[in-house]
């Protein structure tokens, strides 16, 4: 089963996202922030091969948590799906340049999530 | 959803917050005229901030009820399992998906507040105030410009 990473400061947004990735398969880990995420990926037993991201969160925000993702060359195979409420066009090329793979904006339906997934070659 | 203007429109409000309630609870919410009489308790009040060429405040009114339902729904929990941290966490992430996407309706660059949540009696209609049904509750989304900025239309 592979392992996706769910990172928002929002319990309701784990929850929410955390149950559409079980729906697919997946086996989901969870992180209030960027810094907690780093931590599950070290302390993995698996790699995650997908990384839901919320952009504005304590300590470590979205953009921070995939600028540190991208710079190690070990965690490039995993898929960055940004989610999040910041919409403007300028806010979506940052996270694009930052390293996220694709970007959804909330609400969200489990439809719109399985179709990101696929655009990222994810089932 | 209707082009970038320098005000927030009703049907705006109405095309959001249905949206939002099919991503929280799988339900549609449906626009009604009035809210039913309250039954003396406090409400909960969830509101974010907007800055930017229009500035003001979107909010979600809504009685513990339908908050401890939302909550129990989203964790999957009993209703005696309910905390008020989840019920907090629930409503400030409906309040910032509702003003997060009303955000995106406004001329850039427009900043949103972290949500707040507090109790409070139910209060007078704002500039905008639009009631909503789902299932057997009801709730109701208000904006209201500040004061120097009051570009809201109903």
């Amino acid at each position: 089963m592979s392992h996706a990473l769910v990172v928002d400061d929002s319990r309701a947004m784990r929850a929410i996202l955390g149950k559409q990735l079980k729906q697919l398969g997946y086996e989901v880990l969870e992180a209030e922030h960027g810094e907690q995420a780093l931590e599950r990926i070290a302390s993995a037993t698996e790699r995650p091969v997908l990384a839901l991201v919320d952009w504005n969160m304590p300590r470590m925000n979205g953009i921070e948590f995939i600028k540190a993702v991208r710079s190690r060359p070990e965690l490039d195979p995993m898929r960055v799906l940004m989610v999040t409420t910041e919409t403007e066009l300028s806010q979506v090329r940052i996270a694009l340049e930052a390293g996220a793979n694709e970007y959804m904006m909330k609400p969200f339906t489990a439809e719109a999530l399985l179709s990101k997934l696929g655009t990222m070659g994810l089932p | 959803m209707s082009e970038i203007s320098h005000s927030i429109e009703r049907d705006s409000v109405i095309e959001v917050t249905r949206a939002v309630c099919e991503c929280l609870l799988g339900d549609l919410a449906e626009p009604c005229s009035q809210r039913r009489p309250l039954d003396g308790t406090d409400e909960l009040v969830a509101s974010v901030t907007i800055t930017g060429v229009w500035s003001g405040d979107v909010s979600v009114r809504l009685s513990p009820a339908l908050a401890t339902r939302l909550a129990r729904e989203i964790f999957e929990i009993d209703p005696t399992s309910v905390d008020e941290v989840g019920v907090r966490d629930v409503l400030g992430e409906v309040a910032n998906m509702i003003g997060g996407n009303l955000k995106a309706l406004l001329p850039e660059p427009s900043r949103l507040s972290l949500p707040r949540v507090v109790r409070a009696p139910r209060g007078v209609g704002s500039e905008l105030t639009q009631a909503f049904v789902v299932g057997s509750d009801d709730f109701e989304v208000s904006v209201k410009g500040s004061s120097d900025q009051p570009m809201v239309r109903s």
